[in-house]
Parts: structure tokens; sequence; C-alpha cells
């Protein structure tokens, strides 16, 4: 019945080793008898009964060892799962099938504390491990809180005009190499630069025959050294963001792409109706008209109005339309909020507005986040299509061509249109080619009835 | 090699030094015939008699008075406290006597006393047998502080500070007397003033020591899975305060953790954080992170407990935030 | 009390002339030295706290004396008299004082930390009670050396209430250490009289506790204090027997050169200083014609020059070297 387990003899002790039984299988024995004779960690301690009764079985024998709380004897009746004892010479001959044996109760356990190891993190406020570790349900306390607290307080790096955020040794390296950190992304805590990304921008503008030869110390590896034939740009910060976000996007997100042309003739008529009716200063631009057809397609496939969020997919509630915007030294994306809300011109002035920051660096963080699908169009450019990488956490970027006039078959007759081809990007891990050319169909047929946009 | 549990290594370092230097002798709370609360004198008292390992009453102050003066009167005594908790009975004669006296009198007499004492928590011993105050020691100029963490370390620095001329406090861990490691035989001295690389890394450097180095070694070992290599430095040497191995790692990986089992305000930490930013300013990629004890008398409770002291997860946690990998 | 048991070492020194008249030099010296330290500190010369003996020269000459060279001594801050009846040299004692590199302790420790290896005058400690475990520190050395050496631990009447005493005196008793411990009890810890600190007055009987020879003399009369010293210094030396001993004193000047010196009366002071240890055993001198009012004066002249030297030798002596701020942290100068 009572099983005699494995005491705790020290605060520090996890095993004990049996030196010698007092009592034989068979004994008697009286509560508060000398049972046991035990060696833990600091001492040999002989260890009283805590029943009394016959011993009906020793589990553990002289000269082993056993963790703390693991059943090294059987009073009186052996538990229920126990072996019975009137199996003595079975018990004796195969302990290892014992299920009260020392080792069954070591898996236990270890079985026990696999299972139940993790739980504390959330008392203190902790962290939970992220996935992927070795252990993935360890736990981290207090004692890192502060320390973690510390890492994510780093403020963010000012977007502009602000001094720039780089770690001690990323300056002392940019220094070196005669970079400008002016120029870089940071990608450390709270944005600042390392000294990874001054190293990386290094390595592509190292041969710029830039100015401080001289002051550029001799541990700069030859191969970073100018060569006559390829002039070499570094990057300012605009492009190298723009190089590190595509990349990541185009390597990241499976492309696949959709093109469809457009019936332009009576968009083409409608804005030139709705300019001369307003102000001059909200007429109204081919672009504003996309923008509107794509926000009123996006209200009715939110699937398109999507991210892929690691591993999970994430629909946005806003329509917030992402604009390109060419810059002298690259691109900005500036965020026109709530599309599938506004009015015609109000899409104009705000897009205006908009690109006007942007182009002159005033673009505020607010001007440049959150946007969920992106129009990029290059129509004035005169070019028929083109493909356009999604601008992250997009899933989706419509490539608006020129509208050309094209002749085209209609009743039968071979006439000239106003024809406008758009190719859309699609991330193929967030949606598929029906839902995108269906999507597609739908902006065709905004745009096709232009009507609808005014309303 | 031979294999050694920490306590084994301490009770060969404390048997051989006896043997070599008659003016060696061990006082303290039952270390003689109970031999040791920790077992670190066991046998010793059967072998070196009364005189040489000698029991004291339970009154710290009067223990590490009378090693100070019986060093003083030529001796080398290796007073025990029990736990490092015990010591803030007797921090007059720690600090007020043993570390000043030799600059107070000009330097005309020396006080070559070893305080050995367990400190760290984490068997539910509550607010009153869980300190690590090796900080507080660490403060005070006169003191040599060491806290090593390896068998080997445990064996070879008693030895070196038992023939020491200062007085050494030399910080154990009740939760790493079992540890168990390679211990070299008989003449085997480890300086009390040099830190080391123990396992070499290139991403982000740890600082740690006593048990804490076992856990920051044990998070190393997770963190090469998870794509990021440490360093990790034993701060055995805690005072005087040999930062060359820490500077000499954070020029490689411009990133530093340090993990105490003490309290973090005014901690070891600190005082490392502190010198790599004097040091190694401009070798730095992101501030220092210092891990340590919660900021709480230990509580009792087993999973409070738990929480209060650092464990590999905060390692783990903190390294990948500090390299930007959370 | 049982003061008759060893009358042969005593009666010898009571009736040896030069022996007096070096007791009773040594108390003068004491007087002068404590009140030139007074001069020097008004003149801003000495820094610090600074703790005088005067009034006390019984107590400590009677017991210091009774040691041999080899012999240990661990006081307290009040100290001066203390290395001076150990054999410490004026000159360093003052230059301590003056915090010149001459001093004792080189200018680190000061008025509260004279220290002399070769003397075995093992130091002045600021903390009270502090010393009496090293002292029995020492004694367990002796024990440990097996060496016919006594330590003489010194203390006020306020160290006789802290923890450090009762620890001290419970071991000394247990390991049978030659410690003698000496209250001074000159009747106030700083400004609390004693009866207002301690809840046994007649503070030898806290040897009582530990079973331990417990004495107390008039600390104001030098042949008394040296005489129960020597026995109890003897009992130690032979049969490592531990003592304490309490020499009722009294202190003329206030706890230190900045005590206004408020909590006792003025007749209270008068009076002790009409049973002025120095004045009594002068005319004790003198009745027993062992000196001259003349030979005392001659003695005065030439302690005061001797004083008068010490404050020469301070004043000319160097400051400690800025660059030396450092030495001596630890025995090991790469350490420090």
């Amino acid at each position: 019945m009572p099983d005699v387990q494995m005491p705790r003899l020290s605060d520090s002790m996890e095993t004990g080793k049996i030196i010698r039984w007092l009592k034989k299988e068979g004994d008697q024995v009286k509560k508060g008898e000398p049972l046991v004779e035990i060696e833990s960690d600091k001492a040999n301690i002989e260890v009283e009964a805590y029943a009394s009764g016959k011993l009906s079985k020793i589990a553990v024998k002289e000269g082993d060892s056993a963790p703390i709380g693991a059943v090294i004897a059987t009073i009186g009746e052996a538990s229920p799962g126990a072996t019975p004892a009137a199996e003595p010479a079975t018990q004796a001959a195969k302990p290892a099938a014992q299920p009260t044996s020392a080792e069954a109760h070591v898996q236990r356990a270890e079985k026990a504390s696999a299972t139940a190891r993790p739980v504390e993190a959330e008392a203190s406020g902790g962290e939970q491990y992220p996935q992927g570790a070795p252990d993935d349900r360890i736990e981290a306390g207090a004692a890192s809180a502060a320390a973690l607290a510390m890492l994510r307080r780093q403020a963010p790096a000012p977007s502009d005009g602000g001094r720039v955020k780089a770690s001690p040794v990323a300056r002392r390296v940019a220094e070196e190499r005669g970079i400008d950190l002016s120029r870089l992304e940071g990608t450390g805590p709270g944005g600042r630069i390392t000294r990874e990304d001054v190293e990386a921008a290094g390595q592509l503008g190292a041969s710029a025959a830039a100015a401080p030869a001289a002051a550029r110390p001799a541990a700069v590896p030859a191969t970073a050294r100018p060569t006559e034939e390829v002039e070499v740009i570094e990057l300012s910060k605009l492009q190298a963001t723009v190089a590190a976000r595509l990349s990541q996007s185009m390597f990241s997100a499976p492309h696949f792409y959709v093109t469809s042309e457009i019936g332009m003739d009576d968009a083409v008529r409608f804005r030139d109706m709705f300019n001369q009716a307003v102000e001059k200063a909200d007429a109204i631009s081919f672009n504003d008209l996309v923008i509107r057809a794509v926000a009123l397609a996006l209200t009715k496939f939110p699937e398109v109005n999507a991210s892929w969020a690691d591993g999970r997919i994430e629909r946005k509630r806003d329509i917030n339309i992402g604009i390109a915007v060419a810059m002298p030294d690259g691109l900005i994306v500036p965020v026109l909020r709530n599309a599938d809300q506004k009015a015609l011109k109000d899409i104009a002035h705000e897009s205006k507005a908009l690109a006007e920051r942007a182009r002159a660096r005033r673009a505020g963080p607010q001007d440049l986040q959150g946007n969920t699908f992106t129009v990029s169009n290059l129509g004035m450019y005169d070019v028929d299509q083109f493909t356009a990488i999604i601008n992250p956490p997009d899933s989706g970027i419509l490539a608006v061509g020129s509208i050309l006039d094209k002749p085209v078959v209609k009743d039968d007759q071979v006439v000239p249109a106003k024809r406008m081809r758009v190719t859309l990007s699609v991330d193929h891990r967030v949606f598929y080619g029906a839902t995108a050319a269906q999507f597609l169909q739908e902006v065709k047929r905004l745009l096709e009835n232009p009507m609808t946009l005014a309303l | 090699m031979p294999i050694l549990s920490i306590r084994d290594a301490l009770n060969q370092a404390l048997r051989e030094e006896m043997q070599r230097d008659p003016n060696v002798f061990l006082l303290g709370e039952d270390i003689g015939l109970y031999d040791g609360s920790f077992k670190v004198t066991r046998g010793l008292m059967k072998e070196f008699g009364e005189k040489r390992v000698l029991d004291t009453p339970i009154a710290e102050e009067i223990i590490v008075g009378t090693a100070i003066g019986a060093a003083m009167a030529g001796l080398r005594p290796v007073a025990e406290m029990m736990t490092v908790n015990f010591i803030m009975v007797a921090m007059d004669q720690v600090v007020n006597a043993a570390a000043h006296i030799r600059y107070m009198f000009g330097g005309g007499i020396k006080v070559p006393i070893v305080i050995r004492t367990p400190g760290g928590g984490g068997h539910q011993l509550a607010a009153q047998h869980s300190h690590s105050h090796e900080n507080w020691f660490a403060h005070v100029p006169g003191l040599k502080v060491v806290a090593p963490g390896t068998p080997a370390d445990a064996k070879g620095m008693l030895k070196s500070a038992i023939r020491d001329d200062n007085p050494v406090m030399f910080v154990e861990n009740e939760g790493t007397y079992a540890v168990k490691g390679e211990v070299p035989d008989g003449e085997h001295l480890v300086p009390l003033d040099k830190n080391e690389v123990k396992r070499p890394g290139d991403d982000v450097t740890i600082c740690a020591h006593s048990r804490m180095l076992l856990v920051a070694l044990d998070a190393a070992k997770d963190l090469e899975q998870l794509g990021i290599s440490a360093e990790v430095v034993d701060m055995r040497a805690l005072r005087p305060l040999d930062m060359a191995p820490v500077i000499e790692s954070v020029r490689k990986t411009g990133h530093a953790i340090t993990v105490e089992e003490g309290w973090r305000s005014f901690g070891v930490g600190a005082e490392i954080a502190a010198r790599i930013y004097e040091e190694a300013f401009d070798d730095l990629d992101a501030p220092v992170a210092r891990i340590a004890g919660a900021e709480v008398p230990t509580p009792y409770n087993k999973r409070l407990e738990k929480l209060a002291f650092p464990a590999k997860a905060d390692v783990i946690v903190t390294a990948r935030a500090l390299l930007g990998k959370n | 009390m049982k003061l008759d048991q060893r009358p042969t070492e005593t009666a010898r020194v009571l009736s040896d002339k030069s022996t007096l008249l070096k007791l009773y030099r040594e108390m003068l010296l004491i007087r002068r030295f404590e009140e030139k330290t007074a001069e020097m500190y008004q003149m801003a010369k000495i820094g610090g706290f600074c703790h005088l003996n005067i009034g006390e020269e019984a107590t400590i000459v009677g017991t210091v004396s009774a040691l041999r060279k080899e012999d240990y001594v661990y006081s307290n801050y009040r100290e001066h008299g203390h290395a001076i009846a150990k054999g410490v040299d004026a000159k360093a004692i003052m230059a301590e004082l003056f915090g010149k590199e001459t001093g004792t302790s080189h200018g680190r420790g000061g008025s509260m930390h004279l220290f002399d290896h070769d003397r075995r005058f093992f130091g002045g400690y600021a903390i009270v009670g502090e010393a009496l475990p090293l002292a029995c520190g020492t004694g367990y050395a002796i024990r440990y050396q097996d060496k016919p050496e006594v330590v003489m631990s010194m203390f006020g009447d306020g160290a006789t209430n802290i923890g450090a005493f009762h620890e001290s005196l419970n071991v000394a008793k247990l390991w049978k250490l030659p410690v003698v411990f000496v209250i001074i009890n000159n009747q106030y810890g700083m400004g609390t009289a004693v009866s207002r600190a301690s809840a046994v007055t007649e503070l030898w009987k806290k040897a009582l506790a530990y079973d331990m020879t417990g004495e107390r003399v008039d600390g104001m009369d030098v042949l008394a204090v040296r005489q129960v010293t020597d026995r109890l210094v003897a009992q130690a030396r032979d049969q490592h027997e531990p003592s304490l001993l309490e020499c009722v004193t009294y202190r003329y000047r206030g706890h230190s050169m900045s005590d206004p010196d408020t909590y006792r009366g003025k007749q209270e002071v008068t009076e002790w200083k009409e049973r002025d240890s120095i004045l009594k055993f002068g005319e004790y001198l003198k009745r027993e014609r062992l000196a001259s009012d003349r030979d005392l004066e001659a003695m005065d002249v030439e302690v005061m020059a001797e004083v008068d030297a010490a404050v020469k030798f301070a004043d000319e002596s160097p400051e400690p070297d800025p660059k030396d701020l450092f030495r001596d942290v630890y025995a090991d100068e790469a350490a420090s």
C-alpha cells in the first residue's frame, strides 16, 4: 500500500544512493523505525519508515541510486499498478518491467517535467521562447525582462533630418571606410545602423572612387578597391531601402502576373467632362480614376486586400492604396488611406498632396505606412505594359501602362479606340489565379463604366 | 584526468594546502565533527585534528575576527561562512577590518585570510538563504573576490587564494557543489586575477560567473543551433576584475550580455557594462544587456523562485533580441 | 576579587625604584603628549577625530607595562597613550597625527589607527568592539604556534555592550586563549553614562557569564592596576586562562576634541581631577622618598622636550607622496 519514496535529504539533493537496507523484504516494519540508510549529496542519513506493515518489496537495491520521489520500497500491499507482492520472483527477475521501479519513475518524472516546464513565463510578464528553439517551451522569466525591455525601448531611428542612429562600432567602421551613414538603413534594435549594415554598404559601394582614399586605413581589403571599368554608385538611404524591400519581396513572395486590356474611351470622355465641370484645383488624373476603381474593386475582393504574415494571411479592414511616386534617386510610395470611402476629387487632392510631400522629402511616417494594395503607373512614359514587384506587405500591385490609340474591331468594323493595359502582380501565397482574374475584371468593368466611379 | 564534483575539488584543495603548509587552518560552523553543512570539509578534522579544523560557535563575527587576528599573527586561516547570507553579521570584520587593515596601518601588516562562502538560490530557501552578494565585496578595495564555476577552477583558485597574502572572498554556489568535471591532480593553481573564455564564439559575448557560467554555457549550445555563435567569458575573477578577455571578445562580437544571479541594480553586470563602455565603446553594435536576479527578496514558492533567477531561456531570448533576431 | 595570588612579582615591581620612576615617567609622557596633541589639533596641525587619554594614564600604564615586548596589544581609537606605553616612538605617533609619511601608519591611518608591527602594537580600531575578535584570533595563533605570548585587548566601557564583546569572551574561555581583556571604564560611551547603557554597571561581572576571571580595580591607581594586571597576564601566559579586567577611570576631556562636554557636571570632573593619578603617584614617590620635587620637575622638563621633539619631527616630516595613494591596498602591488 504505502510506497516508500526516495526522500529529499538536502536542499541540493537530486538523487540518493541506497547504502543499506536495515530491513529485509518480508520483515515487519514499524512506523518510526529506521528503515534504510541513504547517501545524499551531503551525508549518509538513516531514514525512518513512515508507515507500519510488512516490507513487501524493495525496489532499489543497495548501491543503486534513484531520484527524489522514486519508489524505493513498498510497505504492506503494493499500490495499484504495482506488481502484486505475491510474485516476488518475477519482480526480481525483471526489474525493468516494474511500473514502480526507479527507472520507470525517472521516465515519468522526465516526461512530466518536459510537459510542465513552460507556463511560468506568463506569470511574470516574462517572455515565451520563440518557436524554432531546440527546446521550444523553455521559459524566460523576470531575469531577462529588463534587458529585453531595454532593447525594445530603443527609439525608432529618425525618418529624416535628425541625428543618424548608429551603433558606436558602425560609426567607427563607417568613418574608416568613408561611408555616409545618413544613406544607410539600420537593421538593429530601434532601426539602429549596425556594423553589419555598414559592412554590407561598404561591399556594395567600396569601389566608388570616393574621396577619402587617403584616409582609408590599410585594413580595407584589396577587393574593395576601385576598378577602372566600373563606376560604382553608393546607394542613398532611399535606394538602399528600396533595394532591400523589393529584394525581400521578390525573393520571398512567389509572384505571378495577370494582364488585362481596358477600353478607356468612356473614361477619357468622362475625365474631360469632369474636369470641365469643376474648378481647376479639383481636376482629376487618369491615375485617380484607376485608384478609385481599384479601391472599389477591393471592397468586393477582401482576399486581395490582404497580407502574408509569417505563415498566416491577414485580411485588412481598411483599403489603403499605395501610390508609387518616382524620385530622382528611386521610388517612394505614399499611402492614400481609406480610398474606397473617398470621392474622386478627394482622391485627386490627396494623391497630389502626397506626391508633392514625397518629392519634397517631407513625407512623414504616417504618409508612408499602412498600404494594403499599390498602384504603379508608368502611363506618362509611353509604355505599353510592364510588371511590378509587390510592395510589402501588400499581396498585389497593379502596373498601369499608357492609354494608347489602337485599332479594335467593333461591330465588325475596325475602329480606333483608347486602350490601356494593366498587369496585376500577385503574391501566390495569398490568393490565386482565378481571384486575380476576377478582380481584374471588376477593375476593368469599373473603368469602362466610369459613371460608377463618380458615385 | 580525474572527474570530481566541485565539492570534492574544494575538499582536495583544502587537504593539499593543509598538507603543504602547517599554518593553514580551517574554522567555521560545523565544519569539523559535522563534516560541514555542504560537506566541503568532509573528513578533514579526522585527518588534521581539532586544532587545524576548528568548529566554532554560530557567531559569524567572531569567526571572521578570529581569522583576521590569527592571520595577523602569521597563520593562514580559511574561514567558512555557512552561507553568504550569514556574512552580513560579520560585515564589519570583512570590510572595516580585513579589507582595510593593511592600508590603514600603512602597509605594516598583511591579512592573508580566505573566506569561503556559498551564495545563490534555487533551493526554496527563501529570502534569507538565497543571496548572491559577490558584488558587495567586489566593491571594496583591499578584498580580492573570486567566484569559480567549474571544478578545476574551484580547486585551482582555492589553492591560489590560500597562498595569497590578501583577504580573499571565495564565493561558491550551493547549486553547483555537485557539478562534476575534470580536475588536475596535485599542484594545480589558477590565478585569482585572470578571467577566461570558456567557449569561443563570434556573434555575442556572454559574461557570467559561478553557477551562471554553467547557465551561459548551456544557453550558448542552444544558440549555436539557432545560428548564433556565443562567446562565453568566465568572470571568475571579480576583484581585481580582469576585463581583458571581455574587451577582446567584445571587439570581435560587438555585442555583450552579462548574467548574474544577484540583483541587477549596482550589480556585477553593471560594473562589467560600464567597463565595456569605457574600454570598447567604439566596438559596440548595441547596448550591453544585463540579465540578473529579479529585484525581490527571494520568494519561497517554487514557481515564483524559479522566475526570480536567470535561466537558460533568459540568455537565449536576450541574445536573440540583442542581435535583432527575435 | 582575588588580588593576592601572585605576590612575588608584584612585590618586586612595587619595590623597584627604577620601575616605579619609569611608570611615572610614562604616565607623564602620555599626559604631556596628549596636552600637546590638543594644542596641535586646535592649531589645525591634526585633522579628523582626535580622542585623548588625559585622565586615563594610570590605567594605561598600569596594564600595558605588565606586558613583554613580544606580547600583543589591540586597542581602540583612543589609543595614543596605549601606543606610547607599548613602546611606540612618540615621534612616529605625532607624525601619524600630522598625517606624515614618517607616521606609524605612513599617514594612512591618523589618530585612530596607530600601528607598530615590531612593538606588537597591533592597532587602533575605530569601530567599537571590533578588535576583540582579532585579539582572540591572535590568541588562537599563539596557542597554535605554542608560544609563551599574551594578547591584551583594550577597549572602553561602551564596547562591553556590543555583540563582538560577548562572542570574544565566549571563545576566549572556550578555546583557552591567552587574552587579557581590559575595560577602560571611563564612565561614558561618548556622552552616555555606563548606567544609561549597560544593565550591569559593574562591568567586570560580565565575565561571570563565561566562567572567566573578572576583576575590578581603581584605574586611577597605577600600582593597583599593575598589581592585578601582572597576575592576569601570568594567568594567561602560563595557564591559557583569559580574564576580564575593569579599570575604573575617567577622561578629563570630552569624548573627542569636538565634544562640548555638556552631559556631565563640572563638579564631577573636578572631583576626579582631585584624584589625578599622576598627582597621587608623584606624592607617593615623594612620600616613599623615591623622588624629590626637583626630580619630578626635571623629569617633566625632559618629557616636555621629548614631546616638543616629536612635534618638530612631525612638522618637518614629508607628506606622503601622492603617487603612493594606492600603495598597500593589497599586499601584492600589482593588485592595488
